[in-house]
């Protein structure tokens, strides 16, 4: 994992999500809403996407739908939502279209997410 | 507050029914043919009119009770859901700050950012409860199950505990048998909330210089696990309300801020998800044993777990099993 996109659209979040994967060493890039999400992961090749659900312009369920559209190149980039508690209707269907995980936004912080991602791709080597 | 407004109904009733009956008994002693058969019968006829008409005004009083309820349920989980974001934003800076700008804060200056830090924890938990019991209610909070060994779920979470303890010069220890307990159907974070909320409420209701002791044992067919607490004890009257929601026991020893009246609802809301059971026996004075039992796996449900692919999971990350193989 080098290569990060965040599609968060709450101000605050991005900037603490963006300070604590830089901090770590990590390159990220920020998209505000889900249109950008698609046009940002289509264009560069990012080793792992954080996916926010509830996004102006178009959700995160359908960018995931975008993403994993067959013969696309963004097919197998690892997509982790990262969401509240309490959408589990929808978080069911995002396993269903091929997320990889999920955070729950407030029980992880950035720096913790940062770690449970390091081990995951440690264990998939 | 049920018992009066089912007066208030019968009274309703009474009312509707008055009229016919007076409008009977006028046309009765008006009438030519006094037959006291007929009147009986055109009775019968004003009562059964009358109370399907209060059936259906009641009915519908039900049903706009209902829809009240629920309007409250969505405003309390849309209401929580806004306060996500800040809490989050205020979580995140404030751990910044303490990372950052630690060393170069006084002594004071460090403490205030700690209780920062602290509340909005708390403030976090809280809003989790809040979002729970709201899924609860509408039945929308899913487990996620897992076979278990509970023992150990039980000796980790009294482990974690053990400090703060020892910080209030209480005793927290753990009396669990040798022998292996079968195994058990949970999910284990959720049931982990609950023995924390029931060990901290122990230590929070019990003196300094007491102790709390944490056993497990199994009867027909359910491990029951039990928290036994050297504390105030809880009152009869109290013990009946205690898993009811924003209820709080009270008395000398209730902490000044803590509790949101929240933890035993939700606790047994979750056990009796898990289709257990959670109680309390208590005596004035000498203390209070809080109990909960979960049923044994059964065979089947010991082998479809183990054909489920699955990583262990941390609070609050999950992963896709079917992408993860």
């Amino acid at each position: 994992m080098q290569k990060v996109l965040l599609v968060e659209d709450a101000p605050f979040i991005q900037d603490i999500y963006l300070r604590t994967f830089k901090k770590a060493g990590y390159e990220i890039d920020l998209a505000k809403d889900g249109e950008e999400a698609v046009k940002k992961a289509k264009e560069h090749k990012y080793d792992v996407v954080l996916l926010d659900i509830m996004l102006p312009k178009m959700d995160g369920i359908e960018v995931l739908r975008i993403l994993r559209k067959a013969g696309s190149t963004t097919e197998n980039t690892p997509v982790f939502l990262i969401t509240n508690l309490g959408q589990e209707d929808i978080l069911k269907e995002a396993f269903e279209i091929g997320a990889d995980g999920y955070f729950i936004k407030a029980q992880m912080d950035a720096s913790t997410i940062i770690t449970e991602l390091e081990k995951y791709f440690a264990n998939k080597k | 507050m049920k018992n009066s407004s089912k007066e208030n109904n019968l009274l309703f009733l009474l009312l509707i029914t008055l009229p016919f009956i007076l409008s009977n008994i006028i046309w009765y002693l008006n009438s030519q043919i006094q037959n006291t058969l007929l009147l009986f019968l055109s009775l019968g006829v004003s009562f059964l009119l009358s109370y399907i008409f209060y059936k259906k005004l009641m009915l519908n009083k039900v049903s706009k009770e209902k829809e009240l309820g629920e309007m409250r349920v969505d405003f309390v989980s849309m209401a929580v859901h806004e306060l996500r974001t800040p809490v989050t934003a205020i979580r995140g800076y404030s751990k910044i700050l303490n990372e950052e700008i630690k060393e170069k804060l006084n002594k004071e200056q460090e403490e205030f950012l700690e209780r920062i830090i602290n509340s909005v924890i708390n403030l976090n938990a809280l809003v989790d409860n809040l979002l729970n019991a709201s899924r609860i209610e509408k039945g929308t909070l899913q487990l996620d199950l897992r076979i278990i060994q509970l023992e150990n779920l039980v000796e980790n979470t009294v482990q974690n505990l053990v400090q703060i303890a020892k910080s209030k010069n209480q005793k927290l220890t753990s009396k669990i048998p040798v022998d292996k307990f079968p195994p058990v159907l949970i999910d284990k974070f959720r049931i982990e909330e609950v023995l924390n909320n029931l060990i901290t409420n122990a230590m929070n209701y019990t003196p300094i210089g007491g102790s709390i002791m944490v056993s497990m044992e199994l009867k027909n067919s359910q491990v029951i696990t039990s928290i036994i607490d050297t504390g105030e004890g809880i009152s009869k009257d109290s013990a009946s309300k205690l898993f009811t929601k924003f209820f709080r026991a009270g008395g000398k020893m209730e902490p000044a801020s803590k509790g949101t009246g929240l933890g035993l609802f939700l606790s047994r809301q979750i056990i009796e998800l898990h289709k257990g059971k959670i109680w309390v026996e208590s005596t004035l004075g000498k203390g209070s044993t809080f109990f909960f039992s979960l049923p044994i796996a059964n065979d089947v449900e010991i082998k479809n777990a183990a054909n489920e692919e699955h990583t262990e999971a941390t609070k609050g990350f999950f992963l896709n099993p079917a992408r993860n193989k």
